[in-house]
């Protein structure tokens, strides 16, 4: 019986009416998003990209157990090969460094607390596992054309984070009436709200304008109105992420066909030497994902 | 077959000397190509050098002038203000310089090509696409201007994200608390100076035991004085050894006397090496120097006689002035075109804060010459232009012969000696007294006037007998009355 009222529900949940309760709630500003998680705030802030000191992010990280717990299994993993078992924060920061222990508190903390829809799991652990790897690449690509190596990273972490942000929201809409969304008409939607649940959290954030500007656009890498070469960035790091993660239906070609590389100036050379790091980003992505 | 283009002139390059040599080739009439790597044109000059170190200057020199105006504010910039914030304005100012570039290509009917270049034989060279497919073109002459790239010391590893190079310091975030420069030549000490402008505590090392070493000592120590002034520090005769991350929030920088200096960033700034790799230099018959440079002769020709090179590719003064020059001279040689005088007298203009300016022989290089120099010297506080713009802290030196006749050169520290160098430069290539500059009248008022002050200095110096009035003659003359 509840089996045929799920099936029900299923066929009742028209992506019309899904797509104007969307709307509606985008329209009145009244998005039930969660806040930019402390961690992340600070990083993004210039004092934490530039001037926080050890002390205060071991302090930032331990008032959160469970993030502190998450940075020592990390900073303990044979990605980073610590030459003794890491057993506090302070040795962590000592081994890894305070970038690399911000890049991982950054990553745990957002996908703690962003990347939640019950029901979806599966999905929203593939998304956030897609941003990690693009944020890895991200990071080497920036490193390859002497761009913003840390503000690279970030965006690449949040690149997806409006679509997390709609999967979110219609996981809601489906718990609340207790029904099942179609998966093909769940993912159509998602697709569709991803570019506007992106730029609303930017706006609520109140993010760097270049971060906000990936996130709303790295999509349109393929369209004819340049777009700026950080958003480039993350569209090739996006496709090289599914390489890693999914090279079943990896599909290089589009960055020849969008012009990506072009843009970006990377040599086929240069791209083979890029794509060297597969191994790194992956274990990263083990990790972390 | 593969695909094969014929040209008459081809340019390898397309930043200040790249362009000067296509564009006077095609005004000789030449079918002329133009291959570049990058999407736009311009080279180095345009995208990551002169013109976005000079916009972000330009800022600090804003902060510098509305401290010394505000004097009673504690004036500085805010703690998080976004780095691209500081260059403002560069985008357009990139776009409007390659726009002009383009048009002035295609009006001069120069075919751009985008890709890399390889030379088969001295007169064949290969077009790699970006896309990995490529193509010949041939021909007759050819100028390689590929510029040059920041060189990385083999002890320090840049990791562009805390050890910069003069490339990735321009996509900082943020303004860093503190920055070491390793390195005091030009690109160093402009760096240097401008973070220590913006409030960056600046702390510059180089084995030299002075910046600047090349200049006039006065220059280079007024330099030292201002990077002082704006709380900076210059360790002289050291060697960084070795620059890590720290681990926790600091870059360290262990120098050959075991001294560690941290700071929030490490700009490493010795030197550039030259874009010659790729290019099949033996092929075409190319030999480089032992530094690595393209090796020419006085007419800019190569070891191979149909190809030539301008611009930073064969080394100093790697000024973009320079290069612009040598590239039109290095196509008109390979044209079989008088190429004219004058490119001895190349202006030298450092972009520090305060900026520097030479021409011609300074004080050291005339008595060497002569065993003995005349000195005039005008201080920016003796002119009411200076007063008036609270320019007060530069001055200029006029350097000349030992009678104290000829102008032999010109130096000049302060707000404005890039232009104000030019007049001297003027006078050098007119060979210009010094009388002159004291005979002809100066607009009042203006720094220009500092020309005159500093030949009435000369003249001063060159002995009273030149100088005495009539009266003074004659009672010099007639002693008894």
């Amino acid at each position: 019986m509840a089996a045929k009222k799920t099936a029900l529900n299923s066929l009742n949940a028209e992506p019309a009416e899904l797509r104007e309760r969307l709307q509606a709630a985008l329209e009145s500003d009244q998005l039930d998003l969660p806040p930019l998680p402390e961690v992340a705030t600070q990083i993004a802030s210039s004092s934490a990209t530039q001037q926080q000191s050890a002390a205060a992010l071991s302090q930032l990280i331990q008032r959160d157990p469970a993030l502190a717990g998450h940075v020592i299994r990390v900073a303990n993993s044979a990605a980073y090969r610590p030459r003794a078992p890491i057993v506090s924060l302070q040795q962590a920061i000592a081994w890894l460094g305070i970038s690399e222990i911000r890049n991982i508190a950054l990553a745990i903390s957002i996908h703690g607390q962003l990347f939640v829809a019950p029901g979806h799991e599966p999905e929203i652990q593939e998304l956030w596992r897609e941003s990690v790897a693009t944020a890895c690449w991200a990071r080497e690509l920036a490193r390859l054309k002497k761009r913003n190596v840390e503000t690279a990273y970030l965006c690449g972490l949040l690149h997806r984070i409006g679509r997390a942000a709609a999967v979110a929201t219609l996981s809601r809409i489906e718990v609340a009436g207790r029904r099942t969304v179609a998966a093909r008409t769940f993912s159509a939607l998602a697709d569709e709200f991803e570019g506007e649940f992106g730029r609303q959290l930017a706006a609520k954030w109140q993010l760097p304008a270049s971060i906000a500007e990936v996130i709303a656009n790295w999509r349109n890498a393929g369209r004819p109105d340049a777009v700026r070469p950080e958003v480039l960035q993350i569209y090739v790091a996006h496709l090289l992420s599914i390489e890693v993660l999914h090279p079943e239906i990896s599909n290089l070609s589009l960055l020849a066909e969008h012009g990506a590389l072009d843009e970006l100036d990377i040599y086929p050379d240069e791209f083979e030497t890029l794509r060297s790091q597969f191994d790194l980003v992956l274990a990263t992505t083990a990790n972390l994902g | 077959m593969s695909e094969r283009l014929e040209v008459d002139f081809l340019v390898i390059g397309s930043g200040p000397a790249g362009q000067k040599a296509a564009i006077q080739a095609a005004k000789a009439g030449c079918r002329v190509a133009l291959i570049e790597r990058l999407k736009e044109v311009g080279g180095a000059c345009v995208h990551s050098g002169t013109i976005p170190s000079k916009a972000l200057r330009e800022k600090a020199l804003q902060l510098s002038r509305a401290r010394q105006i505000g004097n009673v504010f504690e004036l500085g910039l805010a703690a998080d203000v976004p780095f691209a914030k500081l260059l403002d304005g560069v985008e357009q100012v990139i776009a409007a310089h390659d726009r002009y570039m383009l048009e002035q290509l295609e009006r001069n009917g120069i075919r751009c090509v985008r890709g890399r270049a390889e030379f088969k034989s001295p007169q064949l060279v290969n077009v790699q696409r970006i896309d990995g497919t490529s193509f010949d073109i041939e021909a007759r002459r050819v100028v390689i201007a590929t510029g040059s790239r920041p060189r990385q010391p083999p002890e320090i590893t840049l990791d562009h994200e805390h050890i910069l190079d003069s490339d990735s310091i321009l996509a900082l975030a943020y303004l860093p608390r503190s920055l070491i420069v390793i390195g005091a030549g030009v690109i160093a000490c402009e760096y240097a100076s401008t973070f220590a402008a913006l409030g960056c505590v600046v702390t510059q090392i180089d084995r030299a035991q002075r910046p600047l070493a090349f200049l006039d000592v006065e220059l280079s120590t007024r330099y030292t004085d201002a990077l002082l002034a704006f709380g900076g520090t210059f360790h002289g005769q050291r060697i960084a050894v070795r620059a890590t991350w720290d681990g926790v929030a600091q870059v360290a920088v262990v120098l050959d006397d075991g001294t560690v200096l941290h700071a929030d960033k490490v700009l490493v700034a010795q030197g550039r090496i030259a874009n010659v790799e790729r290019l099949g230099l033996e092929a075409a018959g190319v030999r480089l120097t032992t530094r690595g440079l393209i090796e020419v002769d006085d007419e800019l020709r190569t070891s191979s006689p149909s190809i030539y090179a301008a611009g930073d590719v064969i080394g100093p003064p790697a000024l973009a002035s320079a290069a612009m020059e040598q590239g039109r001279r290095a196509a008109r040689h390979a044209l079989g075109l008088l190429a004219g005088a004058g490119h001895d007298l190349l202006p030298t203009g450092i972009y520090t804060i305060p900026e520097i300016a030479t021409v011609g022989l300074d004080e050291a290089a005339a008595c060497a010459k002569w065993g003995s120099a005349v000195v005039g010297r005008a201080e920016f506080r003796e002119v009411a232009r200076g007063h008036i713009a609270g320019v007060q802290d530069g001055f200029l030196k006029m350097v000349s012969d030992p009678e104290g006749r000829a102008l032999v050169g010109v130096q000049v520290i302060g707000d404005g000696a890039t232009e104000l160098v030019h007049v001297g430069q003027m006078g050098l290539a007119a060979g210009a007294t010094i009388d002159q500059f004291v005979d002809n009248v100066f607009n009042f008022p203006t720094l220009a006037e500092a020309y005159r002050v500093a030949a009435l200095d000369i003249v001063k110096r060159r002995g009273a007998t030149a100088e005495q009035s009539v009266v003074a003659r004659a009672r010099t003359a007639s002693p008894e009355r």
